[in-house]
């Protein structure tokens, strides 16, 4: 691997602002790809990040910081990509629940999912299941992000469910929840698809659903 | 059958102090969702008036039964200091009242930049409502049941950065942390006009209520928890002279390293209330560390409580009594606030399987 590529893995897990466009810059100088650096340099620095924070040696402001720096650098690199090229893996909605508008957790998900790829479309906080089922329409959006803090508002999930399934496109969508109240016994009990501990966890649950999707 | 105010007082404050009540203690923090489905009126007009807050918290916690008092309101209060922030600081439409759930302050409004915080205004608690309501509200319920009805701390620092600040308090923690402080600094002025306002108009309490939700491993390291909040707890308890309950709902918390911290400091601590770990030997490692803490706890809301049968509840209930009753220090607590959906038949399960269980002397087989 180039040392470039290594250097910006660095500066996202040291999460230098300062240098990361310099970095990038060089990378693109030494003929790698807005693609390549993203996917070789960027991502993987986030997977360092993600490392150290699963490890208890970062917190959530190291994970903003670091997301932070990786938007700077995959946004000055999409205006480098040839016509037809995005990076981006797709959408993903994300919204706090009806009748919870807590919405930090939800905050720091989307900016890891941008850094990460993803195209973020945050519906904001104490968002119904009617408007999360228009927006999945309307948007042709098949990932969906909920965050639910308050122990009182979690079957606002199960609406959620119950709205896709009724519109008869549950199965072709996949649903994760995170957030303080939550545990894999509620995304059962909710029946959505995974529960995220973290918004680092979050990028790997996203990443196999997109996989699970393109295979069904 | 009408609730016995003073054998529900005396096992608490009992259990509290080491002593071995007639039987384990049963508390229900009351939330707004389950007071309005209970009171069969709107938050807001529940708290329309002291009066009418006094006697529906009454009816309230009369209803649920088991052996505590607490407003028809979030227990910790939280929201409400956030509403008098953002009054005191003329953003009142940052809060966002609801009809049968917690009201919440839209998080990051009040302190979006770095004037909103040099500017910020600290409310007088004697005035700006909804305190001067929630106050004399909890001096009617003292007058009328003899229970104490309130905290006499507004939830706790990180709590209040949150909602004040929103997600950029965290950007802040590593780029501008003495800008964090400041508010952390405003923010704990706020918490001891508060307590003088509750010392004035409610009465000296015996013990501060603190919600330490900084103290979770998924927000902040444990330096940081002490920096922006453990510090400020401890200045607080140093400057009431009171011992504290503390309150930590969050997933992984670091109830060791901060009890370790403030009694290091000087904290008396009476008692942990918490959901997690949901492991009861992690609890029973917990009680022989920490013999004099009194546990609060046992139940989790959306678990058992929410999604449970009236079985699973007895069985979580006599398995609590059995690893962690035997010798007091246990009041069982459904943790946190719990949801409207939860069964009736489930609160009624908890008062059964506590009176068949949690009589002493112990003996479950």
């Amino acid at each position: 691997m180039k040392e470039c590529l290594i250097d910006v893995q660095n500066a996202v897990i040291n999460m230098d602002d300062e240098i990361i466009l310099d970095l990038v810059k060089k990378c693109l100088d030494e003929g790698l790809t807005p693609i390549g650096i993203i996917e070789e340099g960027l991502s993987k620095g986030l997977d360092g990040v993600g490392e150290r924070f699963d490890a208890g040696d970062y917190f959530l402001a190291e994970l903003i910081m670091a997301g932070e720096v990786v938007t700077v650098a995959t946004d000055y690199l999409q205006t480098k990509m040839a016509p037809g090229e995005s990076g981006k893996k797709g959408k993903v909605l994300i919204a706090t629940v009806k009748g919870d508008i807590h919405e930090i957790g939800k905050n720091i998900l989307g900016m890891i999912l941008k850094a990460s790829g993803y195209e973020v479309v945050d519906l904001g906080a104490d968002v119904s299941a009617e408007t999360i089922l228009e927006t999945m329409k309307d948007q042709d959006i098949q990932l969906v992000g909920l965050s639910v803090l308050l122990t009182t508002m979690v079957t606002s999930i199960k609406d959620v469910v119950e709205a896709l399934t009724e519109a008869g496109i549950r199965e072709k969508t996949r649903i994760a929840i995170g957030g303080a109240c939550c545990s894999e016994r509620l995304a059962e009990e909710m029946k959505v698809d995974a529960f995220g501990e973290s918004a680092v966890a979050a990028v790997t649950i996203f990443d196999g659903f997109r996989e699970a999707l393109a295979a069904s | 059958m009408a609730r016995d105010y003073q054998a529900c007082h005396d096992r608490v404050a009992n259990t509290i102090l080491g002593g071995i009540p007639d039987r384990v203690p049963l508390y229900f923090l009351t939330s707004e969702d389950v007071s309005a489905r209970i009171a069969g009126l709107t938050i807001r007009e529940m708290m329309a008036t002291p009066e009418i807050l006094a006697e529906k918290s009454i009816l309230v916690n009369d209803y649920l039964g088991g052996d505590g008092m607490s407003l028809a309101a979030n227990p910790y209060c939280g929201p409400f200091e956030g509403l008098a922030f953002a009054r005191a600081n003329g953003k009142p439409e940052a809060f966002v009242w609801k009809d049968y759930t917690t009201p919440f302050i839209r998080e990051g409004v009040v302190c979006k930049t770095e004037e909103d915080i040099e500017n910020l205004v600290i409310p007088d608690h004697t005035k700006v409502e909804p305190w001067p309501t929630i106050f004399k509200a909890m001096s009617i319920v003292h007058e009328k049941t003899g229970m104490g009805a309130g905290n006499a701390a507004p939830s706790l620092t990180w709590s209040s950065v949150q909602m004040l600040r929103g997600s950029q308090a965290y950007l802040d923690v590593i780029q501008n942390p003495d800008l964090l402080l400041k508010l952390c600094e405003k923010i704990y002025e706020s918490q001891w006009d508060y307590y003088q306002a509750f010392c004035k108009l409610v009465g000296t309490p015996s013990h501060i209520f603190e919600a330490a939700y900084a103290f979770n491993q998924h927000m902040l390291s444990f330096d940081d928890a002490w920096k922006f909040e453990g510090q400020f707890i401890a200045r607080f308890a140093k400057a009431s002279g009171l011992p504290m309950i503390i309150h930590n709902c969050g997933f992984k918390p670091y109830h060791i390293e901060m009890i370790e911290k403030l009694q290091e400091e000087g904290v008396y601590i009476l008692a942990v209330n918490a959901s997690h770990p949901l492991d009861l030997d992690w609890w029973v490692k917990f009680r022989e560390k920490f013999p004099e803490i009194t546990i609060m706890g046992g139940l989790h809301v959306n678990a058992e409580m929410e999604s449970g049968t009236e079985k699973d509840v007895e069985n979580r209930v006599k398995e609590v009594i059995q690893k962690l009753g035997g010798d007091g220090r246990l009041i069982i607590t459904p943790t946190c606030c719990m949801p409207w959906r939860v069964p009736m038949s489930n609160i009624k399960a908890v008062r059964e399987a506590v009176e068949k269980y949690g009589t002493y002397p112990i003996n479950i087989t």
